[in-house]
């Protein structure tokens, strides 16, 4: 299965992205929303983890083109961030966010939440 | 709440939750195997529990600040370049991963100030600056602190303001744009 993840933050991004492919997961990295929706077109993944604070383009403002482009709405999007209101969480999931995880998060949790939607396809 | 406890809240909140997140996620890391504690991927551990520290050292200063507390210039010394080679040294996991190209031409600056207020912002200011920049940076320490990106993504957090006022009060001027930091001490 493939995974685009796009997060400003590098280490953390890093460490994910090595949880996730040690996990077996083909892992294709971004560092904010804008290069999210390249690289989404480009790879066609299977799920899209978009945190929310980046720059350029914040997770929020990718997540609402992804579901508005015929190309790439039908890929589930995890929202992965520290902004953890229920508000915050409410714009994602209206948004059309498969699921909301807030940081710090178990990587467990992310790849059983990956896995779950991967399965749905 | 007011606009500037808000930036200081979400400034805040957003750092610590991700240094705990990048802890968790490497510990897990380790649990289930795939790295060993020696690895360099552990290290993470090591330099978020770093920052984690220094964020929380920081936002104790920011709140004493806004809460009235008497901040002045003090005669401690402090030794620019021994803090930011330290500092550098702290993050070396981060530098390496960012692939960023580092310039450094430093002369022995010793200032004095409160050397405990100095240090922690100034380190979250090197640290929130190296964040944004990509490609390359150099790092001029002579007379005055320069700071300088090849490149730019995103801009500076707001709370640099406070920085700015903190710095003030210490004895120093903190001038900045999306490219470029500089410290001038006013002895």
């Amino acid at each position: 299965m493939r995974v685009l993840i796009a997060d400003d933050e590098l280490r953390l991004r890093k460490v994910v992205a090595l949880h996730l492919k040690k996990s077996g997961l083909d892992v294709i990295e971004v560092s904010n929303g804008r290069q999210a929706i390249e690289k989404a077109k480009e790879c066609k993944p299977d799920v899209i983890v978009l945190d929310v604070m980046m720059p350029e383009m914040n997770g929020l403002e990718a997540l609402s083109h992804i579901k508005s482009d015929n190309m790439l709405k039908n890929i589930p999007v995890i929202m992965l961030s520290a902004k953890a209101t229920g508000e915050d969480i409410e714009k994602g999931m209206a948004l059309g966010a498969a699921c909301y995880l807030t940081k710090p998060f178990s990587p467990k949790q992310l790849l059983d939440e990956i896995n779950k939607l991967g399965v749905k396809l | 709440m007011d606009k500037t406890t808000k930036d200081l809240y979400s400034f805040f909140s957003h750092n610590i939750r991700t240094f705990n997140a990048e802890i968790v996620t490497t510990i897990e890391c380790l649990k289930v195997g795939f790295i060993d504690k020696d690895s360099e991927e552990f290290d993470t551990v090591y330099e978020a529990s770093y920052l984690l520290d220094l964020y929380d050292s920081c936002l104790s200063i920011i709140l004493d600040y806004l809460d009235g507390a008497k901040i002045e210039k003090k005669s401690e010394e402090v030794d620019i370049v021994r803090i930011t080679e330290e500092f550098l040294e702290s993050i070396k996991g981060y530098l390496t991963a960012s692939g960023l190209n580092i310039v450094k031409n430093f002369n022995d600056e010793i200032w004095y100030t409160d050397s405990y207020i100095f240090k922690n912002i100034y380190k979250i200011v090197l640290y929130e600056f190296i964040k944004t920049a990509s490609k390359g940076i150099s790092f001029n320490i002579a007379g005055a602190i320069e700071i300088e990106a090849d490149e730019i993504i995103g801009a500076l957090p707001d709370i640099f303001k406070t920085f700015q006022e903190i710095f003030d009060k210490i004895g120093f001027k903190l001038k900045f744009d999306n490219k470029k930091i500089v410290l001038e001490y006013l002895s």
